[in-house]
């Protein structure tokens, strides 16, 4: 038996039809309310008949997978490229767990950093580590910074706009405008203040991902949160 | 009349205005991009589509899809590198044009291409999706149902070189639709229903985010399997002389014609989409060429093959949306993306929405157009810019499209944590099984349809025995569903056939 992606895709879903049809049949056989002579094929009907379909369709796709000539080596068999979409996968598996618990702002700065950085690399390498600890430091401090920044700004418009009667600055629109200059001048300034990073190759990677990282971060939470009000999970980051 | 004035009021204002510009910019980005589709910027832009008043939300969403569309050309013309499927029939001459230092022309001829097709398809689609609508009056659960499947059958059979494993995920997207609760007794059709009858997963799967999982991070996770093969290494080329003069455009009327009728045809018949249309136009515009010795040979870098199959990838976008406005069934992945938005917001296409909200159908020809005259502005402008978005590294993108994705699907319940988690987790969770399904040779396509119409199917299905006293030969008492059932039996039978003939030979 061949066991190349394929074939093990084709017995995957071998396997899910039969799960599916046990759980097709288990389903409560309601009928539409107000059915009392029972012409409605009930809830069960189309599921089952879906499952039974599935079924025998996979295993002619099994069967079939076993003659066909040998998968060709995909993008995969590269290693550096295995290790890429592995991270990719853990990264965002931890991304979706951890988003209540830690926030939004930590958790989008470790995995856009985390991705970024070693996209960049093209590979997951031991001696690259020490590099991605500091980078990772620093992108997460310099968004927070950035966030912070923004807040305060947002929190005293808020105030002054309500004191002073000038709804402009209650508007949110404008407020996620200012937050975004705020953002840009401090990216601007990080920049300028790194200028000498240019002559270590290494390090002016690390200071671009982390300018992704922060931009990025700023632009998704300003859009989201303050435009369209989407609640972003604080997390540790109570302020 | 009346109507058509507030169609166009919803867009021309400068908020839609706004949205559609900046749709259209963000879709030429994306369809420049290598391995970013069309369908994939739609999905990314599903969740502020629904922040917006409904026509602004549908004209950022077509903004993305022609730009996206036309975008794909820059690299199939620079680098040789198709944007996206839609832009691989262009690659044959737009490259050896490159080559020629012919690049600005080439670029130049397939903005003007882009706009004539868009425009043209756009004209049939005015013509004719009224017509269909109406046609949907003499729809009952048994025609209904049977179109369900008629959707369901055609994009299996052409989405996929191998029929049985687009059945399959037809098969697959209908069972994830089911999911949830009974739509008629209210009762939970989810695994272990005690256990979750108090969690998200009692509602079932949403559909967006599992359309941005399938096709936005399913995409992201293959991206960065090429990140490392320097997909986008930036390649020296001359890039000036832009647009071919009237003249010469006008010389290939023919060509530019038919192209507009193969892109909108092909586009109208559900689950063909670009990729086909581009190929038969650029068939056509080669045997058209012979026949006039002024057109020259194509494939050798001449313009009429790069008019040809621009023409009529961006025919598709108009032809596409013509089942999807008059039947809720779509042209291709994208117009599907398309067509969930409208669902999601309570829309319901077919006659019902071409007499009740008449208004918001012509707000979507309007932003159709404006979408096209948009895209016309931004890459005669942006023909000498655009180039340089290939020089940005992928490996920045795609870290930024995953996690525009994850917010993106937990964006639309956003209020609600747990739900909105949920949907993230929805969204991850398919995109993973997407990207090992595409992996092996599966298409996904079929899973959204199936998404989409597995629930109209069974509501149907359910509704036109129940009418019929529980006589499940309903389906072949009534005319038009015959017909369906016909057109669903050769659409399956018709590759099966012509396999077993190539066979025998």
């Amino acid at each position: 038996m061949r066991t190349g992606l394929r074939s093990t895709l084709a017995l995957i879903f071998v396997v899910f039809s039969l799960l599916y049809i046990v759980f097709a049949v288990s389903v409560d056989q309601n009928r539409m309310i107000g059915d009392q002579e029972g012409w409605d094929p009930g809830s069960r009907a189309v599921p089952v008949a879906l499952g039974v379909l599935m079924l025998v369709l996979s295993i002619y796709i099994f069967t079939r997978e076993q003659r066909e000539p040998p998968e060709e080596p995909s993008d995969t068999r590269d290693a550096g490229a295995r290790k890429l979409v592995v991270l990719a996968l853990v990264v965002c598996l931890f991304y979706v767990l951890l988003f209540r618990i830690i926030g939004f702002i930590l958790v989008t700065a470790t995995l856009l950093f985390t991705l970024s950085f070693f996209s960049r690399k093209g590979d997951l390498l031991f001696r690259d580590v020490p590099v991605y600890g500091l980078g990772l430091f620093a992108a997460v401090s310099f968004t927070l910074l950035v966030y912070t920044a923004g807040r305060l700004a947002t929190r005293w418009m808020f105030y002054f706009g309500r004191q002073l009667s000038i709804p402009l600055l209650g508007n949110n629109l404008f407020r996620a405008g200012a937050a975004m200059l705020i953002a840009a001048g401090l990216i601007a300034a990080m920049l300028v203040l790194s200028r000498g990073l240019k002559k270590s190759e290494r390090w002016k990677d690390v200071r671009n991902v982390l300018v992704v990282t922060t931009a990025t971060t700023e632009i998704l939470y300003l859009v989201f949160k303050q435009i369209f009000t989407v609640d972003l999970v604080g997390g540790l980051v109570f302020w | 009349m009346q109507d058509i004035a507030s169609g166009i009021a919803q867009i021309l204002n400068i908020q839609t205005i706004l949205w559609i510009a900046g749709g259209e910019i963000l879709g030429i980005i994306l369809g420049g991009l290598p391995g970013l589709t069309a369908t994939m910027g739609i999905a990314l832009m599903l969740p502020i589509s629904f922040q917006l008043p409904q026509a602004t939300g549908m004209g950022l969403l077509l903004g993305v899809y022609c730009g996206a569309v036309s975008g794909a050309s820059i690299p199939a013309i620079l680098l040789g590198i198709p944007g996206n499927p839609n832009a691989i029939a262009t690659l044959y001459d737009g490259q050896a044009m490159t080559n020629k230092g012919l690049a600005g022309q080439a670029l130049g001829g397939a903005v003007v291409a882009s706009f004539l097709g868009g425009i043209g398809s756009l004209i049939i689609l005015v013509l004719f999706s009224p017509i269909i609508a109406r046609f949907t009056l003499l729809f009952g659960p048994a025609e209904k149902a049977t179109l369900a499947l008629v959707g369901l059958t055609i994009i299996a059979s052409v989405s996929s070189k191998n029929l049985a494993k687009g059945m399959l995920m037809g098969a697959f997207g209908m069972v994830l639709a089911l999911l949830g609760t009974d739509p008629f007794s209210n009762s939970l059709r989810i695994p272990f229903p005690r256990l979750l009858a108090q969690t998200p997963m009692s509602g079932g799967i949403s559909l967006i985010p599992a359309l941005i999982g399938l096709f936005g991070i399913s995409q992201a996770i293959s991206d960065i399997a090429h990140v490392r093969r320097g997909l986008l290494a930036p390649k020296q080329f001359v890039v000036d002389k832009f647009f071919p003069s009237l003249k010469r455009i006008t010389k290939m009327w023919r060509i530019i014609l038919e192209s507009i009728g193969i892109g909108t045809l092909i586009g109208a018949i559900p689950g063909t989409g670009a990729s086909i249309a581009v190929h038969l136009s650029y068939e056509r515009a080669k045997k058209t060429a012979r026949k006039s010795p002024e057109l020259g040979e194509l494939g050798t870098g001449r313009l009429e093959g790069v008019i040809a199959p621009e023409v009529a990838n961006n025919a598709v976008t108009g032809g596409a949306l013509i089942p999807a406005l008059s039947l809720g069934i779509p042209g291709d992945s994208s117009t599907a993306v398309l067509l969930s938005a409208l669902l999601i917001q309570g829309v319901i296409p077919g006659y019902r929405l071409f007499t009740e909200n008449i208004s918001l159908v012509y707000a979507i020809f309007f932003a159709l157009l404006v979408s096209n005259i948009f895209m016309l502005v931004f890459q005669f402008y942006g023909v000498r810019l655009f180039p340089k978005v290939l020089r940005v590294p992928i490996a920045y993108l795609v870290p930024i499209i995953l996690m525009l994705s994850l917010i993106g699907s937990y964006a639309i319940r956003g209020q609600a944590i747990l739900a909105a988690t949920f949907d993230m987790a929805v969204a991850l969770g398919l995109g993973i099984v997407g990207y090992f399904l595409k992996k092996g040779g599966y298409p996904i396509a079929p899973i959204v349809l199936g998404l989409i119409l597995g629930g109209l199917f069974e509501e149907n299905f359910r509704r036109a025995v129940k009418l019929a006293g529980g006589n499940y030969l309903v389906f072949f008492t009534r005319p038009i569903s015959v017909a369906f059932i016909i057109i669903a039996v050769l659409s399956v039978g018709g590759p099966l056939l012509s396999r077993f003939r190539k066979r025998r030979r």
